[in-house]
């Protein structure tokens, strides 16, 4: 039988193309990446100001995606979005990743009373309702997106705590970590060359998919009013402001929520790639 | 040795009539790692009504493969290819329909796997998986009673996770069975099992064959169990069948190197323990070029053409054909002449005492019931001076893991004292060193770590690795790699240097070699008994195998329910058993039956009625299969009764005095 388990746990026959398209969808993300990070580059128009006639069909030579209402780019405004968008998603995932992670290893390494009280502090975290906390910051300390991701990222490290604590805890009953005991190797040095490296894939594979995740949680509550003031070309607040143009003048309004679409596909066909990546490697 | 080798010759089964499966110039191809591979080669094989076939060979010849291709499961992911023809009762299944195919595997093919926990459905009681076989209760009650297992009504209501793994695997054969296939595939049934359930389980096929006339294809790595089961042999290396022919003939007259090979490299009884073992000084697994003769590079009669040119099969006797250009020139199937630095059990008792227990006990509390608690050792000692080797040996559930655990600190005594005399931890070799090594680090970091002196500079640390490198034979290639892309035998290497980079005085060693291929075995004792002799370390050697205990170790003590029931000089010990547990165990040695007359040697047979290795609770552990039982055995637990110094066994027929 020891034989034949490596070929059985490959799926083989649809493997060879599988890889090209994870590949497809790493270099997505990436390219996500560096739109978001080139964007003010990128970007034909000031997006804050008008700059044509409003409501200037897309695909047109001046603008690509037309204007809006008042004559703003959309293209530019949409680049704009998507980078504020998915570099607050990023923001916020490293955080959570940083602080859940940290807490995650120490309660996963230590276990018995340190783990028990770390993880009760998490799951009191964990029962925030998101959406109602951001609600409450945003009502108390006036609409900025600043204060949308210090709500966002309360509720959002837990899960990277968990997530962590749980990789760690398997890593800790493996016998290599028993058997590095034995060699007299020190709780800290345990925990960072014995246990993280193998806690590492996971992470990366949940923190891609992740990020689509934050971009439509975020989006959704920009969406609601709660994200960054007027001007400010934020993806869900244009395409909610644009509603009513929807049937005339759509693509004032849908542009702004496919490029939320999109963003959120190509993080969920990354997080699967990674993830399959990871589990052939092992 | 070549008379050990011999199985009884019991039921004799006329071969070539009546044949139930026949393979004919059978090549498969299978994918793996993204590349077509070519896994066996030429493969010619039948078998007969009743006769039972033992496939063996190493890891990776492709034994396994063969057993799922006249299965018909080759993994359809890797993508099989398959020449020539494999018929089983005269239907070719290469050219069949699924259909059909699954008929045939309905009624006249059952497969029995290594491990019965993981064949059976862990949620399913075992009456409701048996009746998807049988259909009736009442058949599977038959099966069970067929497979000599006790209270078969009890079992049927049980999961498979409350069974032995005696029983479980008895479950697994009453299931085959129970259909009356013609053909049985069984893939390493025993591995996983104690020397002595597999006795049972081994005369219980033999036992079938003969009732049910059922073919098997019996695929194992142990030439020993071959030797006790098989009526053919068929060895296999790299996909190429090298030898086959009926088995007595084969293991006393082997007439392919390869053959020699692996019957010299089995370390007996008879094994001089002041040589050290022979080992093949070539190469393993230097590449070999695919048409020449996949044993060629490590062959000692190897001509310029067997590198090129596969041999064709030629006859020795009838049913007995080799493939090999130049079978003639034997070579030494003896020791290399290296004499160990003492003969071990001549052991200065007046070396200084390195590690003393003293009165251990442990027991874990019981999950199922909240008043129990379940006693795992009773009252263990055990002093161990400089350099002395001791084997502690019993079956599984024996305890004597959990006392090596203690002696590492890796776990808690319950009561008793364990006194280090020069303060340092023990240091362990892992039954399974893959899984023991961090996958991610390098190898040179997992010997950095283990250096127990923090004071060195960098050079000197540096130089420690390369020297303990050196020792256990690592190159700087394999220094710089992860411990996961090692092989087993390297992996078995890293995980001895890192124990003794800082030599330790006591060196605890949990069946170190039960994870490793034949071919491995040698090598690694060789290297743990010249490390215990050049650093003056004394070792603690935990196995299943008495000739292993026999050869490595100066004193053998045998455990039993978590007491140490019998000890004593390690020859001693294996050539006059006292206790009749030890007597069972070292007549449970498949291919190890020293009678020479059939009839001494079935008169040997293991009982089969069912009892596994259950533990008597009141009295003494073993009452309930000892043959010699009388009415104090089952009412209290004997002590220690010493015959001379060093010498006592835990049994009440046994007659000496106290210390």
């Amino acid at each position: 039988m020891t034989t034949l388990a490596p070929a059985l746990s490959k799926r083989g026959a649809i493997q060879s193309i599988r890889w090209d398209r994870h590949k497809i969808a790493v270099l997505a993300l990436a390219a996500v990446t560096l739109v978001a990070l080139l964007a003010p580059v990128l970007a034909p128009y000031n997006p804050l100001v008008p700059v044509d006639q409003p409501f200037m069909v897309p695909f047109g030579a001046a603008h690509l995606l037309g204007t809006d209402s008042v004559g703003r780019d959309v293209l530019s405004r949409v680049l704009y979005g998507v980078r504020s968008s998915w570099l607050s998603a990023i923001a916020v995932i490293s955080f959570g990743v940083l602080l859940g992670g940290t807490i995650g290893m120490i309660a996963g390494v230590s276990g018995s009373k340190i783990d028990s009280i770390l993880m009760r502090i998490t799951d009191g975290f964990l029962a925030f309702p998101g959406p109602v906390l951001a609600i409450a910051v945003v009502a108390s300390l006036g609409a900025s997106l600043l204060h949308t991701l210090i709500a966002v990222a309360i509720v959002w490290w837990p899960f990277y705590a968990r997530i962590v604590r749980a990789e760690a805890r398997a890593i800790m009953s493996r016998p290599h970590i028993e058997a590095a005991k034995t060699f007299g190797v020190g709780y800290f040095r345990l925990a960072l060359r014995h246990v993280l490296p193998g806690v590492v894939p996971a992470v990366i594979v949940t923190a891609s998919l992740d990020v689509g995740n934050l971009v439509i949680a975020l989006s959704g509550l920009s969406f609601l009013g709660l994200g960054a003031p007027a001007p400010s070309p934020e993806l869900g607040a244009m395409a909610a402001r644009n509603l009513q143009y929807l049937l005339q003048q759509w693509w004032v309004c849908v542009m702004p929520a496919l490029a939320i679409a999109v963003m959120a596909i190509i993080s969920n066909f990354a997080g699967d790639a990674l993830r399959d990546f990871g589990s052939r490697g092992q | 040795m070549e008379d050990t080798l011999v199985s009884p010759p019991d039921i004799q089964i006329a071969r070539g009539n009546n044949e139930i499966a026949s393979v004919v110039g059978l090549n498969v191809w299978l994918r793996r790692a993204r590349q077509e591979s070519h896994i066996l080669k030429d493969v010619d094989l039948k078998i007969g009504k009743g006769e039972i076939v033992a496939l063996v060979g190493e890891s990776g010849s492709g034994k396994s493969v063969l057993g799922m291709t006249l299965l018909g499961l080759l993994p359809k992911s890797s993508r099989p290819r398959i020449e020539g023809e494999v018929s089983i009762l005269g239907s070719k299944i290469t050219s069949i329909s699924q259909k059909e195919l699954q008929g045939l595997r309905r009624h006249s093919l059952s497969a029995i796997f290594q491990d019965p926990m993981s064949s059976l459905n862990p949620s399913m009681k075992i009456a409701s998986q048996m009746k998807e076989v049988t259909k009736e209760l009442d058949r599977a009650l038959f099966a069970l009673r067929q497979v000599a297992i006790k209270e078969p009504e009890s079992v049927l209501g049980r999961y498979p996770f409350e069974l032995s793994g005696g029983q479980r695997q008895r479950v697994m054969i009453a299931m085959a069975l129970a259909k009356e296939p013609a053909l049985i595939v069984a893939d390493e049934p025993t591995t996983a099992l104690d020397v002595s359930v597999q006795a049972q389980i081994l005369y219980l096929i033999k036992q079938l064959r003969a009732d049910f006339g059922t073919g098997f294809l019996f695929v194992t790595h142990d030439l020993g169990v071959a030797a006790e089961i098989a009526d053919t042999v068929v060895v296999l290396l790299a996909g190429r069948v090298l030898e086959k022919g009926p088995t007595k003939e084969i293991l006393s007259f082997p007439a392919h190197p390869y053959t020699k090979e692996l019957i010299a490299s089995r370390l007996t009884m008879d094994q001089d323990q002041s040589l050290r073992l022979r080992t093949n000084p070539k190469d393993q697994f230097a590449g070999f070029s695919s048409d020449g003769c996949p044993y060629a590079n490590r062959c000692e009669n190897a001509l310029d053409l067997c590198l090129v040119e596969f041999p064709g099969v030629s006859m020795v006797q009838d049913n007995w054909t080799i493939a090999c250009h130049n079978p003639s020139p034997s070579p030494k199937a003896v020791a290399v002449e290296i004499k160990t630095m003492e003969r071990r059990s001549d052991l200065d008792w007046n070396k200084k005492v390195v590690l003393e227990a003293i009165a251990i006990e442990k027991s874990f509390q019981s999950r199922t019931s909240r008043s129990g608690s379940r006693q795992v050792l009773t009252n263990v000692d055990l002093t161990l001076h400089q350099g002395e080797v001791v084997s502690l040996v019993g079956e599984s559930g024996s305890g004597k893991s959990t006392f090596l655990r203690i002696l590492a600190g890796l776990e808690k005594e319950s009561s008793g004292t364990i006194i280090r005399h020069d303060d340092t931890m023990p240091k362990m070799v892992f039954q399974d060193s893959g899984s023991s090594l961090t996958p991610w680090l390098s190898v040179r970091e997992l010997l950095k770590e283990a250096l127990s002196s923090k004071t060195l500079s960098k050079a000197e640390i540096a130089k420690e690795v390369e020297d303990v490198a050196a020792k256990v034979d690592l190159s700087t290639q394999v220094l710089n790699s992860r411990a996961a892309s090692l092989s087993g035998g390297q992996r078995q290497r890293v995980a001895i240097a890192r124990c003794v980079i800082s030599p330790p005085s006591v060196l605890l060693c949990d069946e170190p070699t039960s994870a490793l291929d034949a071919s491995l075995v040698a090598g690694a004792l060789n290297l743990l008994l010249s490390l215990s002799e050049s650093l003056e370390m004394a070792m603690v050697f935990v196995t299943h195998d008495l000739a292993v205990a026999r050869y490595v170790s100066s004193r053998i003590m045998v455990m039993l329910g978590g007491r140490v029931v019998e000890s004593g000089d390690s020859n001693e010990v294996c050539s006059n058993p006292l206790h009749p547990y030890t007597r069972m165990l070292l007549d449970s040695l498949p291919g190890e039956r020293r009678g020479n007359s059939p009839q001494e040697a079935l008169g040997r047979q293991p009982d089969i009625s069912g009892v596994d290795n259950e533990l008597s609770a009141v009295g003494c552990a073993f009452a309930n299969r000892c043959p010699n039982a009388i009415e104090i055995c089952r009412t209290t637990t004997p002590v220690a009764t010493y015959i001379s110094s060093n010498r006592y066994a835990a049994c009440h027929l046994v007659k000496g005095g106290t210390k």
